[in-house]
């Protein structure tokens, strides 16, 4: 196992050379100047000459290009054209709340959509089944972008104080800087952030965009696996389990959902990435401070080192989703063995 | 006397070829008529004073009604060619009385292509018994109402698409009052579905939306189905290092950047390269272009059971050529999964271009496009709820109606799967077994 872990990260090491070059190459095969964006073009001209130097803009590609690998490998992405900080801590900042945002909706994608897809896999033809398939096929359509937007709605009729943007409250960003204000005096702060408090707000920041993210995936979720329970179901060791007398219930818990589940965990792998590039969208709207606003602003604001290193990382994400799909499949299906 | 027993007794009515033997179709696209009526009905008794001001007006209610009767004759067709002959007499009838200046142009550009078709089309020779494959396909398409459901919402979206001049009441970019109908709400001032920031109207708008994702959505996956075939056939065909070459560095190395950041990427910094009219050959460019490895991948292991089997060895024997062999031969025996895969991709490519649209990264502003109408709204949620929401729960529609159509279809050409449902064959066992390992040596292998 672990010899074929380490060959097939080995593999796609080229692979993510490869990738790593095109996104050089394209983004310096973009026309037009990326200094025009963040500097006045009213500036002396020898003045943006000056900056151009100074972010080694000047020098020909393949310098260029052979500069960012060599900084790559000691983990520095370069510094954001933008906002004038170093890209490593820009994403580090952003990743863990997009992995929150992510894991969240994971367990919302495959609580939900397991258990709706078994749901109308044991009563298959029937017309609830019928019901829960075709509106699985509707949401499993629906754009998250424009989910995000009825949700927003929703919340702003059902409960006008529900947060819909931003991560953090009001009240707690108030008492923060309270708190901040205080240390800076010399004084010991009067007013305290409670765990619950926080941890509440968080929750109820978080819980229309993980919903916006995740129903799409949790419809196709339950439609997989829907059919692959299925396939079990109508399997001979079914019918024995059935024909010795076992609990109707017990029979699709204990016996038909172990294996109905097999196909269904390695799509945990392959969401990975998806979570990832897929809350681009959820998370401007939101105002989440994650990734993918991350991407979308530098993509705006023509910022290539943001660009380069958040298109890395992606690809990285994609590979280890890969990888974590095989593992996983091998883990839970014995007969498959890598070696 | 066992021959004569065997004679086959077709159970739809025989003269209609190809595709309109879509019998069990028929309720369905009754029920549309039906709802085309009422809607036009609708219109009438909801809003007379628009009706008496678009009359005067050309190109206003006069458009709409025009594009009903042709609809209302296309669908016709469907059921009784002599009812779309009526329903065109009518609309004779109805220009003698001055309903609008140029609306024979449409009828006449709609119609006698299928008209033309239907009068010259050729029966397919009988078989005396058995049923062609074809036939089958479609009978185990008719089987699935949603499928047809599906089918019928993909026509109908199409024929939206090039009869939306004549179907929506007012002119998409026109902007009557700017500072008075500001986000009129739906069902006044004859905006049925509203009307947005600049009083321009939302059904007008969705309707000449329909033209660009459905446009984008064909040509791209027409592209990326192409595309996909050419590769996978290539790769399964040849194998080795062309296999390689094709598998590892092309699709791999595709499938490991998300496609949509790509896409972002690529719009944002591109979008001045080109000029604003083309934009949207750039779109399907690139759309084509990132979205034909699943297609790929498909084909491949599609070829690889196909050149196994007798009749490519027989090819073989009898000295075809590679080509032929590849593309007569065996290309033929994998367009099934390209034909579902590319159904359900046009859904997923509305969605793609929607969000593209919805971050202004698609075709430029004047022109009407869903997503950049969900984002038109966003600004005015809360005040006026309509704009955001109309145009997307017509992705929502377009997209479920194509993947129904790729659902059914799925079903229809690959009876296994059916099979596998509905009843438990005794050779069941075999297949998953055989599927199983399959999928196991794929894996391994990459």
């Amino acid at each position: 196992m672990l010899t074929y872990l380490f060959r097939r990260l080995l593999v796609s090491l080229p692979l993510l050379l490869l990738i790593a070059l095109e996104l050089n190459l394209l983004v310096h095969m973009v026309p037009g100047d990326p200094t025009a964006v963040f500097i006045d073009p009213r500036f002396p001209p020898e003045y943006i000459e000056q900056i151009k130097v100074s972010l080694g803009l000047d020098r020909p590609l393949h310098v260029q290009i052979a500069k960012w690998f060599a900084n790559i490998l000691q983990l520095d992405f370069g510094i954001s054209f933008f906002h004038q900080r170093p890209v490593s801590e820009m994403i580090l900042d952003a990743l863990p709340n997009t992995l929150l945002l992510s894991a969240v909706s994971m367990v919302l994608i495959f609580l939900l959509g397991t258990s709706v897809g078994i749901y109308s896999a044991v009563r298959q033809y029937s017309w609830k089944d019928q019901v829960v398939t075709v509106s699985s096929l509707f949401f499993y359509s629906m754009p998250s972008f424009w989910l995000s937007l009825m949700l927003i709605l929703l919340a702003a009729v059902v409960a006008p104080h529900w947060p819909s943007s931003g991560m953090v409250g009001e009240t707690i960003m108030l008492k923060e800087a309270a708190i901040a204000e205080a240390l800076q005096m010399g004084e010991a702060p009067e007013v305290t952030i409670g765990f619950f408090e926080r941890l509440f707000d968080l929750l109820q920041h978080l819980l229309l965009p993980a919903i916006a993210l995740g129903v799409a995936p949790a419809a196709g979720v339950a439609r997989y696996t829907r059919s692959a329970m299925l396939e079990v179901v109508r399997q001979d060791y079914i019918r024995t389990a059935r024909a010795k007398g076992v609990p109707g219930r017990r029979v699709i818990v204990k016996h038909a959902l172990r294996n109905a589940l097999i196909p269904v965990i390695t799509l945990l792998g392959l969401y990975l990435p998806f979570l990832i590039s897929g809350a681009v969208l959820v998370e401007t709207i939101f105002a989440w401070p994650g990734m993918g606003r991350l991407i979308v602003e530098g993509v705006f604001q023509r910022d290539y080192p943001v660009i380069l290193g958040t298109g890395l990382l992606l690809a990285v994400m994609v590979v280890i989703g890969n990888l974590v799909a095989d593992i996983l499949y091998s883990a839970v299906d014995p007969r498959i063995r890598y070696g | 006397m066992a021959e004569r027993d065997r004679v086959w007794k077709p159970d739809f009515p025989a003269d209609l070829p190809g595709i309109w033997q879509f019998r069990r179709g028929l309720p369905v696209f009754g029920a549309l008529i039906l709802c085309v009526c009422l809607l036009s009905l609708g219109v009438l008794v909801l809003v007379p004073g628009r009706v008496l001001e678009s009359l005067e007006r050309a190109g206003g209610f006069g458009n709409l009604l025009q594009g009903l009767v042709v609809l209302t004759s296309v669908l016709g067709m469907f059921h009784k060619p002599w009812l779309a002959v009526g329903v065109l007499f009518l609309a004779f009838l109805a220009a003698l009385f001055g309903l609008g200046k140029d609306w024979l142009a449409p009828q006449v550009l709609v119609l006698a292509p299928i008209l033309a078709l239907y009068l010259g089309r050729r029966r397919p020779p009988r078989p005396r018994w058995g049923k062609s494959q074809w036939t089958l396909v479609q009978e185990r398409f008719l089987h699935s109402s949603l499928a047809q459901v599906g089918l019928a919402g993909v026509v109908l979206l199409y024929l939206a698409t090039f009869l939306a001049p004549y179907l929506a009441p007012f002119d998409p970019l026109a902007q009557p009052d700017p500072s008075g109908l500001k986000l009129a709400a739906p069902l006044t001032h004859g905006y049925l579905l509203g009307a947005d920031q600049f009083s321009r109207d939302v059904l007008s708008r969705i309707l000449h939306g329909a033209w660009i994702s459905m446009t984008i959505g064909l040509f791209a996956v027409l592209l990326s189905a192409s595309l996909g075939m050419f590769f996978g056939l290539v790769a399964g065909w040849f194998g080795g290092w062309i296999d390689g070459l094709i598998s590892r560095l092309l699709i791999d190395n595709l499938l490991s950047i998300p496609r949509l950041p790509l896409l972002l990427v690529f719009m944002a910094l591109f979008k001045d390269a080109f000029p604003p009219q083309y934009r949207i050959y750039v779109i399907i460019l690139i759309l084509g272009a990132t979205g034909w490895m699943g297609t790929a991948r498909l084909v491949r292991g599609e070829v690889l059971t196909v050149r196994e089997r007798d009749f490519v060895q027989a090819g073989r024997a009898l000295g075809l050529s590679q080509g032929t062999l590849l593309f007569k031969h065996v290309a033929p025996n994998c367009l099934a999964p390209v034909l579902v895969s590319a159904t359900l991709g046009i859904g997923g490519t509305i969605l793609v271009e929607a969000a593209l649209s919805f971050l202004s990264l698609g075709v430029p502003p004047p022109t009407p496009s869903w997503g950049a109408m969900v984002n038109d709204g966003r600004q005015f949620l809360t005040k006026a709820w309509w704009i955001s929401t109309f145009p997307g729960l017509v992705i929502v529609v377009a997209v479920t109606c194509f993947n129904l159509l790729g659902d059914g279809l799925r079903d229809a050409l690959d009876p296994k799967l059916i099979g596998r449902e509905r009843r438990s064959a005794p050779d069941d066992e075999d297949e998953t077994e055989g599927e199983s390992s399959e999928t196991l040596e794929a894996r391994t292998a990459s």
